[in-house]
C-alpha cells in the first residue's frame, strides 16, 4: 500500500514538473516574439535615417576636403612631437 | 703664472660646456621630429559623414589612428642620458628618442574629427569591427601644457568637452564589397545639440 502511495505521489510530482517545464516553455517563447518585435522596430527606425541621407551625399562630404587625412595625421603627429624637445 | 693657469682652466671648461651644451631646436629639428613620428601612425578607422534632426544638418570628418609614443618621464630620461654622454646636437637626439621609442614606446589612440571647417580633438575612444565611441574635445594648448608640465594626456583631458558620438555598423556582412567603405549610424551629440549621425566608414 505505501510503495503505491510512493508511486502515484512521484508520477504526480513528475506531471507537475512538466506542466510546469511546458508553461515557462510558452513565457520564455512569447518574451522572445516581443523582444525580436522591439527590435525589429527599432533596427526600421534606424534604416530609415540611414536611408534618409545618399551615399552620393556621404561621398560629396569626403570630395570637399581631399587633404584631411594628411592634415590629421601631420596634426597628430606635430602634436605628439612638442613633448619631445626639452 | 697661477692666474694664467686659473684663467687658462676656466677658458677650458667654458669651452667644452658651450661645444656639449644642446641648443635650442631650430625649425628643421622641430619638424625632423614630426616626420619621425608620422612613421609611428597605424590608421585604424576614419569616415566622413552628416549629423541631421529636424533643424539642422551638419558634416564631419574623423580620423582615428593608432600611434607609438614615449610618456614624458621616458621622454626626459633619453635625454637627460644624451646629455650626460655629451649628445649635443639634435639630429643625434632624434635617434637616441627612435631607438627608444621603438623599444618602449607604448601604444595610444588617437582621434581628430573636423566639423564646420574646425578641428576638435577626439578622446575615450573604443573601437571594435562594428561600433565606435569618443568624445569631441576642443584642441588643447599644448605648448602651454608642457611649461606647466602637464602630461599630454593630462592635456588631452582637460581640454573643454564639446560633445560626443556613438556610431555602430549599419551595413550587413552579405552587403559587405572589398575595398569598399561601410556605412555606419548612430548619434552625434554637439555643442548641445543631437543629432543622427550617419558616416561612410573605411576601412571596416
Amino acid at each position: 500500500m505505501n510503495s503505491k502511495l510512493i508511486i502515484v505521489t512521484v508520477v504526480i510530482a513528475i506531471a507537475v514538473a512538466f506542466m510546469a517545464f511546458i508553461s515557462s516553455q510558452k513565457v520564455s517563447s512569447g518574451t522572445s516574439t516581443s523582444e525580436t518585435a522591439v527590435t525589429s522596430e527599432e533596427s526600421s527606425i534606424v534604416d530609415d535615417q540611414v536611408n534618409s541621407i545618399s551615399e552620393e551625399q556621404l561621398k560629396a562630404v569626403s570630395a570637399e576636403d581631399p587633404t584631411f587625412l594628411s592634415d590629421m595625421q601631420s596634426s597628430i603627429a606635430a602634436d605628439a612631437s612638442i613633448f619631445y624637445y626639452e | 703664472m697661477k692666474k694664467i693657469v686659473v684663467i687658462a682652466l676656466v677658458a677650458m671648461v667654458l669651452t667644452a660646456t658651450i661645444a656639449f651644451a644642446l641648443p635650442k631646436p631650430l625649425q628643421n629639428n622641430k619638424d625632423a621630429f614630426k616626420t619621425m613620428l608620422k612613421d609611428y601612425l597605424s590608421p585604424v578607422l576614419h569616415g566622413y559623414g552628416i549629423g541631421f534632426n529636424q533643424d539642422n544638418y551638419i558634416t564631419a570628418k574623423w580620423y582615428i589612428t593608432n600611434i607609438k609614443i614615449l610618456n614624458r618621464t621616458e621622454i626626459k630620461n633619453v635625454i637627460q642620458k644624451a646629455k650626460s654622454e655629451n649628445v649635443a646636437d639634435w639630429n643625434t637626439m632624434l635617434v637616441r628618442i627612435k631607438s627608444d621609442l621603438d623599444t618602449n614606446g607604448m601604444i595610444a589612440k588617437k582621434g581628430r574629427i573636423r566639423m564646420e571647417g574646425k578641428d576638435y580633438l577626439l578622446t575615450k575612444i573604443q573601437v571594435s569591427d562594428t561600433n565606435a565611441t569618443a568624445e569631441i574635445r576642443e584642441m588643447p594648448d599644448w605648448d602651454a601644457c608642457k611649461q606647466r608640465n602637464v602630461s599630454a594626456e593630462d592635456c588631452e583631458i582637460g581640454s573643454t568637452k564639446a560633445g560626443d558620438f556613438y556610431l555602430t555598423k549599419r551595413t550587413k556582412p552579405n552587403q559587405e564589397i572589398s575595398g569598399e567603405p561601410r556605412v555606419w549610424a548612430g548619434t552625434l551629440n554637439f555643442n548641445n545639440t543631437a543629432y543622427t549621425f550617419v558616416t561612410l566608414v573605411y576601412p571596416r
